[in-house]
């Protein structure tokens, strides 16, 4: 998975640039997030308005970030398209994550004191 | 039924350890009581918090989605509960669907928010179908998905076939919207139809 990543007012931005996250660029997705959390990243703000389709192992790639920060920090996505929204909704990760459809709100809930 | 995330080998490991922990010999569906030699069918929302415990996401790097049911076979009365599963379909003589909905998140996410379970009373006739998300996620070579809204279609389709060749007919139909493309995930479905409800005086 091809992405573009900064880091602005302490909050890792994560663009994806592909329009799949499944199987196939998984592993390469998950260790690139996970370096970055290595380096001291704790707010994530991913911006997946361009992914079209996310299979249970794009899913794990989140999963895992998850809990590699193990509650010592928080993710937001935005630019969640809707059938991409139906899985989240779907698997109630809707619960777990925080989801925008807008990519500018990921970054603002993080931005929140 | 049950979906683990990811591929190959190791996602079919979990899917047989799995497999063990829903045994009523070696698993959780079932308990002995201390007070009588009687088994007791443990609820649908007891085993799948038992399922949350015992499968960590840490522990394999996978989590699964469960549909999980427990019908009384002699009174029609159905228990369910699903962990971030597409939900089944309850589909009744006059062609009603119900979506059987109750639950919570995937199983290993240890998120602490409990499973919801649900109720229904089935009658002669009734019919359930459990389904994986490779079904309504299949895709066609314009990226189309065959999608829920057609399964609900094929399934409640009147005059209504027997369950063999409704899915016949249904694996038939999905090759056919995929223009003959391989499906991108696997296909699980299972029917079941209630035959006969027992009365009160013929109940054991």
């Amino acid at each position: 998975v091809n992405i573009e990543n900064h880091v602005e007012l302490g909050i890792l931005r994560v663009r994806v640039l592909d329009k799949r996250m499944d199987a196939h660029g998984a592993p390469d997705f998950k260790q690139k997030l996970t370096a970055m959390v290595e380096r001291g990243n704790r707010l994530i703000a991913l911006d997946i308005s361009n992914v079209e389709f996310i299979d249970s192992s794009g899913l794990g790639v989140l999963v895992s970030l998850l809990k590699q920060l193990g509650g010592q920090g928080e993710i937001a996505i935005g630019g969640v398209r809707d059938s991409v929204g139906g899985l989240f909704k779907l698997t109630r990760l809707d619960k777990v994550f925080q989801i925008f459809s807008d990519p500018q709100a990921a970054i603002e809930a993080l931005a929140q004191p | 039924v049950i979906d683990v995330s990811g591929h190959g080998v190791p996602s079919a490991m979990l899917t047989v350890a799995l497999s063990r922990s829903l045994s009523a010999e070696t698993g959780y569906t079932v308990q002995s009581s201390m007070h009588t030699v009687a088994k007791q069918i443990v609820s649908p929302c007891e085993v799948l918090r038992n399922l949350d415990r015992e499968y960590p996401f840490e522990r394999f790097s996978k989590f699964f989605s469960i549909s999980y049911l427990v019908l009384n076979c002699q009174t029609g009365h159905l228990r369910f509960s699903s962990a971030g599963h597409p939900p089944p379909f309850l589909i009744r003589t006059d062609g009603t669907v119900r979506e059987l909905d109750a639950g919570g998140t995937l199983i290993g996410i240890g998120t602490g928010v409990d499973f919801e379970e649900g109720a229904a009373d089935l009658e002669k006739g009734d019919r359930i179908f459990l389904y994986t998300d490779g079904i309504p996620e299949r895709a066609n070579a314009k990226g189309e998905l065959f999608g829920i809204e057609r399964l609900r279609e094929k399934l409640t389709a009147i005059p209504r076939a027997g369950l063999a060749s409704l899915l016949d007919g249904l694996m038939v139909t999905l090759d056919s919207f995929a223009t003959h493309q391989p499906a991108a995930d696997d296909i699980t479905i299972c029917a079941l139809e209630f035959t006969k409800k027992l009365e009160a005086n013929e109940r054991m």
